[in-house]
């Protein structure tokens, strides 16, 4: 088999046993990587019910083809498992060195199942996995408990995933950071790690699976980082990070402001330009990527020597949908859930619902232990200390915006969230398109596959018949949405970033290369689609049914400023659409037997349809 | 009339210029203003956003005015004394 080890890392962390686990082609052809081979593997484990923390939830770190060849912008891992804020399928995703070193470590992924005694960390070197103590690292920040072990290990050869104090409290949305402040940040896989006792994955090696045609892989990676530097995104993307969509999104009203009711925030004091004219900012990339977009910011205190930066999705939490101006607040809110290994998106959304539920006097001063006024950026800070300390009302903002609904009495479609995952910064009301893939998306509402405001914007996908359209038409805008978010979820099967600007036959190109399989674009928009449905499938085996698919009210009520006044989707023109290009029941919203056979996963197909 | 024209972010920076006061007669349409921005700007923009031969940008620029986009009805209509026209690369992310 080329472009894979052929074999996961099997944990058992109760037991402190480790065991190869050996896969098939067949099998790695049909999962091909990443989120969707993790999907792959749990599916067989997941039973209705099942408690996401409980010591058999399984938990799955994993890379791709891609991952640790020279293609550029593949640097990447997926973690996965049952999510502790939604108890559907979860899964995140991060850059940095650590999945070049995870694959360098010659298994393709790991699978952890069980729940140590004591904390511990797992090192797998060249093949040689050890489980260590962790005692010494258990309350440490993500920061120095990275620093501990690279000090051990040594610094220039191992990089390491770990949990901060959110991880380690369970906190529903706690996310697993690596290579220092990237983020596999959102579904609170970092409390299913706590749960485990798992502080850290450490991984180092040189261990790299053979490619089909090693002459044609590197000719590719030349053309690829050629298509990629010539990018005029890639540019902006070098330039001003993420940040630089803020203040286009915001004239498009595709920036949510004021917990969603508005989308109207003059953005000059928290864009890209502000960020880059106020702080001393380098760039962080990568390994492999020659753009850079990550920032790090210098100078920023006088114990603050240097951290990360924000990104486009935890200024808009922390901005706009607090109304708060104040990026000084904002960097330093991003400071701190990068250091206890925090979602800032389900955080700036909790806290912005706080925020909104103060104002309608549901949420008082006495039950808060402070006034939670709009665009404070101190108040930010403060209920974010109490999440991260589990002080006060900060235990329930802990628990994601449906629970706080819950708690409160309010209508559910008060908490923005989807299947109970907070709704990320792109507004369903400017880009139809953007709706219809929140309320369809694997994990619940999702940027990374529901950003179809790429395609209207002029991203299009020739070789898909993924075109731009009216963004605020609904009409025929489900199923190029729904191609386009299995494409994207194939992003995460081979690890490639969402940001390279490469073409569908490119990435065909570079798959055969690599495994030698042939791919033509039909071929990866199926696997795409077998990868969406894999996840469905364990979503359902958990009770997910056809409303979970659904935006909350709070996304959906018109806007009566900005660019998109009066403007609302029409989601169940678009759902329906969207179940018919998928073959999903509509009664019980799992996919059709015939289009799960269609797909190759017969054994899903026999299991949700016994013969009797 | 006085119309004050504004380049976001990237687009500033192919330019090389953040903002400008550009002078226009009395009852010009953007497509007046294209025309003048055409003159004294085009040397700098890259094929990718400007369109020589028909004199305008390209689909990857969006023009806003009052934080909207320009529909195609107010392209046509005539801009007023103080306007201000912001351009912007329509690249998406984040």
């Amino acid at each position: 088999m080329y472009g894979y080890h052929g074999r996961f890392l099997k944990v058992d962390l109760g037991a402190r046993k480790t065991e190869d686990l050996s896969l098939s082609e067949d099998f790695f052809k049909r999962y091909i990587g990443g989120a969707t081979l993790a999907a792959g593997l749990i599916y067989d484990h997941v039973e209705k019910g099942m408690d996401p923390l409980a010591p058999e939830t399984p938990l799955v770190f994993s890379t791709g083809p891609f991952t640790g060849t020279s293609i550029p912008m593949v640097s990447r891992y997926a973690v996965c498992g049952i999510s502790p804020l939604t108890g559907y399928w979860g899964e995140a995703t991060s850059g940095g060195v650590f999945p070049f070193r995870l694959k360098g470590s010659g298994y393709d992924g790991i699978f952890i199942t069980g729940r140590a005694d004591n904390p511990v960390y797992l090192y797998i070197d060249n093949g040689s996995p050890k489980i260590e103590d962790a005692s010494h690292l258990w309350g440490k920040d993500i920061y120095e408990t990275q620093k501990l072990i690279k000090d051990r290990l040594g610094e220039s050869s191992v990089s390491v995933a770990c949990i901060g104090s959110a991880g380690e409290k369970q906190i529903r949305y706690a996310g697993i950071m690596n290579d220092e402040g990237r983020a596999a940040g959102r579904c609170g896989l970092g409390a299913l790690m706590g749960s485990k006792n798992l502080k850290a994955v450490v991984a180092a090696g040189k261990m790299r699976p053979d490619p089909a045609d090693r002459d044609k892989v590197s000719e590719l990676s030349k053309e690829a980082l050629a298509t990629i530097k010539g990018n005029f995104t890639s540019v902006a993307f070098r330039e001003y990070g993420t940040l630089f969509y803020m203040d286009m999104g915001m004239t498009l009203g595709d920036v949510p402001a004021k917990y969603y009711t508005k989308s109207v925030f003059s953005v000059e004091k928290v864009s890209g330009q502000a960020l880059r004219q106020a702080y001393a900012v380098e760039n962080y990339a990568c390994r492999g990527c020659p753009i850079g977009c990550g920032r790090v910011v210098k100078n920023f205190g006088p114990d603050l020597q240097s951290i990360d930066g924000p990104e486009y999705e935890t200024v808009s939490a922390f901005g706009p949908l607090c109304m708060n101006h104040d990026l000084n607040s904002i960097i330093m809110a991003n400071h701190l859930c990068n250091l206890h290994g925090l979602d800032t998106i389900s955080a700036g959304v909790s806290i912005a619902y706080a925020m909104y539920l103060y104002e309608q006097g549901v949420l008082t001063k006495e039950k808060a232990g402070l006034e939670l006024r709009w665009g404070d950026g101190q108040v930010v800070l403060k209920l974010l200390e109490m999440i991260i300390n589990q002080e006060g009302i900060g235990e329930l903002l802990s628990k994601g915006t449906l629970a706080m609904a819950r708690e409160f009495g309010r209508d559910e479609g008060e908490a923005a969230q989807v299947k109970g995952l907070e709704v990320p910064m792109h507004d369903g009301r400017a880009f139809h398109g953007v709706a219809i893939s929140y309320a369809t998306g694997p994990r619940g509402a999702c940027h990374l596959k529901g950003d179809y405001y790429s395609v209207d914007l002029g991203g299009f996908v020739a070789e898909l018949n993924i075109l731009p359209g009216d963004r605020l038409d609904s009409a025929g805008k489900a199923e190029p949405a729904a191609k386009y978010q299995s494409l994207k979820d194939l992003f995460d099967a081979l690890t490639l970033c969402k940001f390279a600007s490469l073409t569908v036959t490119q990435i065909c190109q570079i798959l055969t290369a690599l495994t030698g399989w042939e791919y033509s674009p039909e071929d990866l928009l199926a696997a795409g689609d077998r990868s969406i449905n894999i996840k469905r499938a364990i979503s359902n085996k958990l009770g997910l049914a056809r409303d979970g698919d659904r935006l909350p009210k709070i996304c959906l009520e018109a806007l009566s400023d900005g660019n998109v006044a009066g403007q609302t989707p029409n989601m169940d023109l678009m759902l329906k659409e969207y179940y018919g290009y998928r073959g999903w029941d509509w009664e019980t919203g799992k996919p059709s037997r015939d289009k799960l056979i269609e797909l190759g996963l017969d054994q899903v197909a026999r299991d949700m349809y016994p013969e009797k | 009339m006085k119309i004050t024209i504004v380049f976001n972010g990237i687009l500033a920076d192919f330019i090389g210029t953040e903002r400008a006061e550009l002078d226009l007669p009395a009852g010009a349409t953007y497509a007046d203003l294209l025309s003048e921005i055409g003159q004294t700007f085009s040397r700098n923009m890259p094929d990718e956003i400007w369109n020589k031969e028909q004199n305008t940008f390209k689909a990857s620029v969006l023009a806003t005015r009052d934080e909207r986009h320009l529909t195609s009805m107010e392209m046509k209509a005539p801009l007023k004394e103080g306007d201000e026209i912001k351009f912007f690369l329509t690249l998406a992310g984040g």
